[in-house]
Parts: structure tokens; sequence; C-alpha cells
């Protein structure tokens, strides 16, 4: 069995018959602490018995204190007096008057003096005064005798007095268990346990030749957390990673933007629902953008009357500027695609974002004011919606989503448009996961792109509420975030 | 998303053929209407914005006939001629310039077909006729009209008085638009015109565009003649409107009549079931979808969307627009169609090759680099919203005023009405938040703040910014400048860093610090002033560092 050093030395001291703690603790030179912790030990392995009793004690009073050192203020008085007697005023004029007036009293009822009226003052006149059994319990609490040796009636003047009160104390009993004899029988050898290995053991290599003190390996110990990436953060970092892999380029642009660029350019009509302000955010200060690339300005601008050369009929209305000027939050990420389409018109072309996009939703488990868009475009020459599917086929395998369906859908900017779904991996449902097409004519005409270009926005949070579970977006984006979850989350690694 | 709900019963008489609901749902999808909820026999789907036709259920079956092979092809109801005409006076011009309409009779009203009309009416002036500003329809009892001259005029709000439906009073033009519910909802549409809109028979006013008609000439379930008049901001937009209510009362058994709209300088002929024909190439299609479609198949593909077909011969195929199809802008959209008769999920995903290198912008990459570091140091990442309070940033924070904020116009909730000008705020936020949660809570974060610049084109700075809060009892600020030496260690910036003695009114002076790389003065760092702390609740010490992320380039 594997014992302590602590544990072996109390185990040795150990006898039949009970002892104390601080007996065990003086035989074997440990503290009275470490003998209670190495019994109990000792107990749980069935080596030893304890037993815990409490024991009544007697302790003197700061005032019973004084008393047992200087002696009770009627044994100093009583001493004090001259055979003939001493009047009370004298008496008040030699001691201070509380430990004459507790004085007189007991003097008194004890009979050491007797109180004689001469010329209308008090004469005490001394009396014998043998020991008497307050004075004997005092000096028996100093020594420390044993609570049950004191005299009862004495314990009870002294409680009165103040000057001793009673004291409970616990005390540990331990004698050895059969089982401990067994142990004891076969030999304890004692020898030096190391607790903590220091430089200095392993420099001097005093290490050697003794133990290590066994730990009990399956203790808790203190839960650690340390520093994290966020959660979302890990999802960003994989679906960048799965687009990078996929040969995506990343852009980057502003958050706050000219509608020109959330919407105009995408072929959304200025009186479009999604552009009041039901749906997205504008900004009070600043309201307007500067200035907008002429050239573009007056394509789009034609586009939208008309179509211009594009084939398209277009929304039959007089487009204004101004509109297209005022800043918003942007509701989607397409704005980027716009920008950096005016910059990449000539195929090839593949980029994408992770970004932030703002929508005037009402909060709840799953709608936030802002959520990541994961964005992304190719741009190539005969690209058919064929090369759409297959391009997220590719990219949900990535994570696990082997099976997509596609349903028709309708964008301003897109045509053919579809929206795609994912089967839960687990739970087996049917889940919409993002949104896509090819772009337009009228939307990409403007840039003067000539080849075909097919696009797609998808919600980070509801990919990752698929495939990990999480029930309310709240917990995986914003302030209002649990710092428990975000440390106990499992880390993302899966695909 | 707009949604139509129909009676699925009613739907299967409509079209003609026994079909389950089951099946109904799974080809609606894949023509892509999404079924939002069944009640019994009451089905609603979603309907997307383009598909204004699809908003009752008559559109809905006229739809699954042609697919279901039952009635391919166009659909282009009679019109028979009647006398009435309808004559626009020149002041309508300056205040709803556009009306269109029909006569419709032999209408038996049922139940399911009275609501169908009122529900159609109702969600064409929610989508397409974008809350009636840019298109409204009034249906009337044609018996209550008198004589065959109808005029569409522009008066003054106090000249004409009339009873509007759902009231018993007479009231003015001007009383309806304060009082009459419909006249409170609807009366942005006239804001700042002159002349009130209204339309007369050879008695008095019976329509009172776009707010509401009268009663003389309201419509029940035994009416059997209608009236039916567009007014609106846009004359392609009232014309489609008026051909999808056309067309779901032909699907009724109804017969329409047609009426003359007389201009001012011309006169057209209304309703107008022209049928406008796109060139499509074949090989244009295929392209597109991915598909080997020969112009026979193409030509019966869309023939069961509902268009007609004149020509297809060998490379292109020359198709008929039906007249309430408003969305197909571009041929484009005829591919669409193609696409959808042959069904998404039968094309085969193909991946494409275009070639292309991937690669992270230089600030994703800096931040992912930053973010990792920080990570290493202990520090738990947090991801927090861009939209905070001004009180957030301003008077919590101990700061009297902020002048260069960004703000938003309409805000959510006033704890979302500025642009985050800085981090810390959101991190304090997040502190806020879990009060009872262990510490230490030693957090960060990288992310986008902004502020107004008029040396910017949008006139707003956009800026990655690092943020870090150390919160715990012994949190200090000997702690916290140590995290912020390990980060500039990192990126090589450790010689030019120092911190210069300042004053902010978020710290605990003597405890607060310019962060200065080389010359610039790039972010601040302390310990948080008791003064804040206790306005956010926080009973911990804190001590935090912010800086621009540039910094660290």
């Amino acid at each position: 069995m594997d014992l302590s050093i602590n544990e072996r030395l109390v185990l040795r001291e150990l006898g039949d018959a009970e002892a104390t703690t601080n007996e065990i603790a003086a035989r074997t030179g440990l503290k009275p602490e470490a003998v209670t912790q190495a019994a109990a030990m000792l107990a749980d392995k069935g080596l030893a018995l304890v037993r815990e009793e409490v024991e009544i004690g007697y302790a003197l009073s700061d005032e019973g204190k004084k008393y047992a050192d200087q002696g009770l203020p009627e044994r100093v008085i009583h001493d004090a007096l001259p055979q003939e007697g001493t009047s009370l005023d004298d008496l008040k004029k030699k001691f201070p008057q509380g430990t004459v007036n507790i004085a007189t009293g007991w003097l008194r009822q004890k009979g050491w003096a007797k109180f004689e009226k001469r010329d209308g003052q008090t004469i005490l006149i001394p009396q014998a005064a043998p020991r008497s059994a307050d004075e004997a319990t005092l000096e028996a609490i100093v020594l420390h005798r044993p609570a049950k040796s004191l005299d009862p009636k004495a314990i009870k003047d002294l409680t009165k007095r103040n000057l001793v009160r009673m004291t409970e104390a616990k005390e540990t009993h331990i004698k050895i268990s059969d089982a401990g004899q067994r142990v004891k029988a076969a030999g304890i050898e004692i020898t030096e346990e190391v607790a903590q290995l220091t430089p200095e053991m392993i420099a001097s290599g005093s290490w050697q030749g003794k133990a290590f003190r066994r730990f009990d390996v399956a203790a808790p110990v203190l839960q650690e957390y340390g520093g994290k990436k966020h959660i979302l953060r890990m999802g960003i970092d994989t679906v960048k990673r799965t687009l990078i892999e996929m040969g995506f380029k990343e852009m980057e642009g502003p958050m706050i933007d000219a509608e020109f660029y959330v919407n105009d350019l995408l072929f959304m009509p200025q009186d479009h629902p999604a552009r009041t302000h039901w749906d997205q955010f504008s900004i009070k200060t600043p309201k307007y953008i500067q200035r907008l690339p002429e050239d573009l300005v007056a394509r789009v601008s034609r586009v939208h009357r008309d179509g211009g050369d594009t084939g398209s009929l277009g929304w039959n209305y007089e487009w204004d500027e101004m509109i297209a000027k005022k800043l918003v939050l942007r509701g989607h990420t397409t704005s980027l695609t716009a920008r950096y389409l005016a910059k990449h018109n000539k195929p090839p072309n593949k980029y994408f974002s992770v970004e932030k996009v703002f929508r005037n939703d009402t909060i709840d488990q799953t709608h936030l004011l802002e959520f990541c868009q994961i964005e992304g475009w190719v741009m190539d020459h005969h690209l058919s919606l064929r090369d759409l599917m297959g391009t997220f086929k590719e990219f949900y395998k990535h994570f696990g989503i082997t099976t997509v369906k596609f349903k028709p859908t309708y964008n301003p900017y897109t045509e053919p448009s579809m929206e795609i779904y994912g089967r839960h991996p687990r739970t087996g449902r049917w889940i919409e996961v993002g949104n896509s097409g090819m772009f337009r004519d009228e939307m990409l005409a403007p840039f003067g792109v000539e080849c075909d270009v097919m696009a797609w926005g998808l919600s980070l949070e509801r990919l990752m509420m698929i495939l990990y579970g999480y029930e309310d977006i709240r917990d995986l984006h914003g302030p209002l975030c649990n710092i428990d979850f975000l440390r106990s989350v499992p880390a993302i690694w899966q695909q | 998303m707009a949604t139509v709900t129909l009676n699925f019963p009613d739907l299967v008489k409509l079209i003609g053929r026994d079909v389950t609901l089951d099946q109904v749902r799974t080809d609606l999808f894949e023509l892509g209407l999404e079924t939002e909820d069944v009640q019994g026999d009451e089905v609603t789907f979603e309907v997307t914005s383009d598909r204004a036709d699809l908003l009752c259920e008559e559109g809905i079956a006229l739809m699954l006939r042609a697919f279901y092979g039952i009635r391919t092809g166009l659909t282009i109801p009679a019109i028979r001629k009647s006398d009435y005409r309808l004559i626009v006076n020149r002041e309508v011009e300056q205040v709803r310039p556009y009306v269109t309409g029909a006569i419709v009779r032999n209408v038996r009203f049922t139940d399911e077909s009275i609501k169908s009309l009122m529900h159609l009416q109702e969600k064409l002036h929610g989508t397409f006729g974008r809350k009636r500003k840019k298109g409204a329809i009034g249906v009337h009892d044609l018996s209550a009209i008198k004589g065959k001259t109808i005029h569409y005029r522009a008066v003054p709000g106090d000249s004409v008085r009339f009873v509007p439906l759902q009231s018993d009073v007479e009231m003015t033009l001007a009383d309806v638009l304060t009082k009459h519910p419909k006249g409170v909802d609807y009366r942005y549409v006239l804001e700042d015109k002159k002349l009130m809109p209204i339309i007369v028979d050879d008695e008095a006013i019976f329509s009172f565009p776009p707010i509401i008609n009268s009663k003389r000439t309201e419509v029940s379930i035994d009416t059997t003649d209608l009236l039916i008049e567009l007014t609106g901001e846009d004359l392609r937009t009232i014309d489609y409107m008026l051909n999808i209510v056309l067309y779901s009362l032909d699907m009724r058994g109804a017969e329409i009549y047609g009426i003359d709209v007389v201009y001012p300088d011309r006169t057209i002929r209304r309703p107008d079931f022209g049928v406008r024909t796109l060139s499509v190439d074949v090989t244009y299609v295929n392209n597109m979808l991915g598909l080997e479609l020969t112009a026979a198949q193409i030509k019966s593909l869309l023939e069961r969307m509902g268009f007609g077909v004149s020509e297809a011969t060998g490379d292109y195929v020359i198709a008929g627009i039906p007249p309430y199809r408003s969305d197909i802008l571009h041929r484009r959209d005829v591919v669409d169609d193609v696409g959808r008769a042959y069904g998404y999920n039968n094309i085969n995903p193909t991946y494409p090759n275009t070639p292309s290198v991937g690669a992270l912008t230089a600030d994703s990459r800096l931040a992912g680099a930053a973010r990792d570091i920080m990570v290493g140091l202990g520090l738990q990442d947090t991801l927090n919203f861009v939209l905070i309070g001004r009180d957030e940033v301003s008077t919590k924070m101990n700061i009297p005023a902020v002048d260069d904020l960004v703000e938003v116009a309409n805000p959510y909730a006033e704890q979302y009405n500025v642009v985050r000008p800085s981090i810390l705020p959101s991190l304090l936020i997040v502190l806020s938040n879990n009060l009872h949660r262990e510490y230490p809570q030693n957090i960060f974060e990288i992310g986008k703040t902004a502020r107004i610049d008029p040396q910017e084109n949008t006139g707003v700075k956009e800026e990655d910014r690092i943020a870090c809060a150390l919160c715990y009892a012994k949190a200090g600020y000997n702690e916290v400048k140590s995290k912020l030496q390990s980060l500039c260690l990192n990126f090589g910036k450790l010689e030019g860093l120092r911190t210069i003695a300042a004053d902010h009114p978020s710290y605990i002076p003597g405890r607060c610090a310019e962060i200065r790389i080389g010359d610039r003065t790039v972010g601040i760092i302390g310990e948080l002033n008791p003064v804040v702390l206790k306005r956010w609740g926080i009973e911990m010490p804190v001590a935090a560092f912010e800086m621009e992320m540039s910094a660290l380039k």
C-alpha cells in the first residue's frame, strides 16, 4: 500500500490505545495539523480508527489572568490590613476604588475581615484567611489541569465574576485498526520523501535515493482557460482558408458606402423595397459621398432608365444621382464586388470576402443587425449555372455538407438566380444556406464586362449554426456573449 | 417576402387535373415558390417580388396548368368591345399622371373568388404598386356607374364631397386624408400635391385614387359587372397590374371588355394583351444553363412556362412573352424560364476550371497574425458589433462629447445609433455582461471603427484597431503594458515603443499614457477610472490599451 512519509510516521506510533493528535505530534515531531491530515488518510485506507471528541475546558479572561498573577483583590486587601485594622477611607486612599469595592464584598463573604463602626467610620479588622477554593482553581487552570479535576463551585463563582470562561475543543483520538496492525507488523520503512523537486536538488543531485511523494493524480485541479480565438472568428478563418484553397482572392472596402455601390450598380431600382429605411440603415452624418465616377454614373443612369445597349427594357424611370450618393451601412458585400468589378473587368477573376453587412431587422434568435456575409464571384468566358452549382458543391463539401439542392429565386442583379439548400448532416433537414446567380447584363455592361460573372452571398452565422448546432445567433456574435461559452466551446477543426 | 395563400381544393379545380398537395409543393419549389405554411386546405407560399402575377391563386393555377401540359403556350383572353371611355384631364399630369382600366362582365363571384380578388388587390398595392404610390387599383360595381364617359381629373381638396367606403358620412377629399383610416395610411402619396386626383361619372365622384372608392360603387358578392380603374406614376406598372387582375378574373370565367383611355394627346385601347417577342439564340440558352438543348426542346420548355414560341428553327427561338409577365426585361429572363421548366436540380454540377491563385489582403494577414499573438498572451478574442450607442462611447467613458461620430439616421435602438469610433467600449459591454462569471476576464478585439473625415471620399475614415482589457482584482497598468510590449515585440516595434504620460478622462490620472511608435501617437493605455467602471457597473479593476492596427505594419 502506498503511504506517504507522514502516514508512515503516524502509523508507526499508533497502538491499540487511543492517543490524541498532540500526543502523536509530540512522538513523531510532526505538526498537529500534519498528524490530523495523515490520520485522516490512514483512516480512508482503513489503517486507523479516528474518533473526534469535544472536550470542555476553562480559560482565564484578561482580568482572571491578572488576578492569577497578582492575587484576587480580597487577598491583596486582606494582606495589606494591619492587625489593629484600618478604616475604609484609608484603604480607598491606598488602593483604587474599584479594587476596594470588589474586595470588601468578598472579604465579608469569605469572613476574612470584620467590619466595625467606630466614630462614624467603618474599620476593617483582618481575620484568618486560608487559601480558598477559587484561588486554588485559578492556579489549576493556569497549570492546565484537566477540567474534570476542577471544583465545580469555584468554577461557578469564577465564571460569575467573569474571571473564567468555558471553552470547547475538538480532540482527535486515534488508534490503529486490525489492518493497520498487519501493515505495521510487516514493517514500516521510513525514508525521506521529496514534495517539490527544486532546481537546487537537480543541480546537487540530492534527490537521489529519496522517494517522491505520491500525488493523488485523480484529484481535481484548477480550470485554466488561457487565450482563444472567438468561435465565429474560427469559422471565418475556416471559410477564408477554404476559399483561398479554391483559388479566390480576398476583397476589402468600406462598410459605410454610397447607395451607388450598394444598390444602383446592382441594377436595384431606386424605389425597390429593400432600399427603404425599413431594410437598410442610412447615415445621418455624413449624409452623402463626395464624388461618384462620372462615366459609370452616366452608364448606370441609362441602364436603369431604358436598359442602355443591353437589350433590356430597364426600369423605366428617371434615375436620381442624389439618391445614389446617399451613404448607407452596406446591406450586402456585393458593394465590394461592384467596386472590384470596376477595377477588374477582364477575365479570369475569382474574388471573395467574409465581411460584415447590416440589415434593419428585428433582433432575435436568428437575426442580428449586423452579421458576416460570405461573398464570392468568378469572372470567365462561358460560365454557366452548372459551374455555379459545382462551385457550391465543392465549397460545401469542405464543411461536410455533401447534399445540396437549388431553388430558383429572384435578385434584381442576377438571372438566373438560385437559393442553395444544404441538408443538415445530423438532422437531415433542408436549410437555406445562401443566395446566388449569374450577374445580369444590366449590371455588367456599365463596368464594360464582356463575359460571364457568377456570384453568391452566404450567411456565415447561418452556416455555423447548421454545422455546429448553435441555437442562438446572439451567442455567436456581439457583446452580449457569454464569456463562459467562448471559453468552453470546442475548437473548430473538422470539415 | 410576399406570400400567397390559396385554397388547395379550389386550386385543383382551376388547374383541371387531380394532383396531390405534396406534388404541387415539390413542383412549386422547383419553380421557385417555397411553402411557408399549411393549415388544412389553406396553403401559403412565398412569392419573389418579380412575380406579381403569382400573388393570387388564379396566377398559380395558370402557371401549373401550363407546366402540367394541360394547356401550354400563351393564354390570351378575348377582349370584347365596349362603349366606355376614360377621359384624362390635363391637370392630372402634375398629380398622378397615368390611368388605365377595363370593364369585366358576367363575373360570378364565389366566397373564394371574391376573397382572392381582394387579396390580390392588396398584395399588388403592397409590392408592385409600391404601397399604392406607383400604382393603385379601384374595382367598382359597373351597374352603379352613371353614363359611359368617365373622367380622370384633379381638383382642390375641399371642392368635392362624397361618402367613402367604410363610412356613412359625406366628406371632402381633405377630410378623407385626415379622418379616414385609408386616408391616414396613404396620404403620403399625395403629399405636396396642390390638387387631388378623382374619377367621376355623369353623376359625381366615385373614386379618390389611390386612397379610397366611393360607397356608391361598392362591390358585393352579387356584383356581376365591374369597372376596374388603375392610376399611378408609371403606365407600364399599372398596365401589368391590370393584366394580372384581368387574367385572374378570366380564369374564373368572366368576360373582358376594352375601353378607350383618352389622353390629351393620344387615345390608347385598354387592356393591352399585346405579346412582346424576344429572339433568343439556342447557344445563348445552352451556355447560360450548361445544357445542350435543341430549339425544339427550348420551345416545348417555354410553352410549359406559358410562353408562346412562334419560331424554333435551328439556332434561335422567338419567344412570345405572356402579357402578365412584368419581370421579363431581357432575353436572359427567358433563359431563366427555360431553366426552371427543365428543373435546376436536373442540371449536373461541374466545377469551373477558371485559373486563379488565392490570397488574403495585407490587412487580413496583419489582423490574423496579431490575433494569434494576443491569444498566445492568454487573451480571449471577442467579436463585437460595429454599431454602438452614443452614450456608450461618450458618457459611459466619461468623455463629455465625441464630435466626429458617424451617426445612423434610422437606428434600430439607441444603443445602436452610431458606428463605434473605438473598440474599448465594446469590450466594456462584454465585461459588464459577464459580471458573475469567473475572473480574470482578459479580452481583446481587432476590428473596424469609423470616424467622420472630410479627407475621405465617403466622408468617413474606417480604421482597423486593436483593444485589450484586463479585468481582475490585481489588473493594473504594468500588467497591460506588458501585453502591449509583447505585441510590439512580435511586430518588431519594441524599439520604437514609448509610453508618454497623458491625461484622458476615461483613465486614472497618473496612470495613463499615449502610445507612441516612432514619432507617431497611435493609441492610449492606462487603468480605467473608477468613475467609468462605476458607470458600466464593473466592480473589478480594468487596465486597457487601444491602438491603430496600422502601427504594427
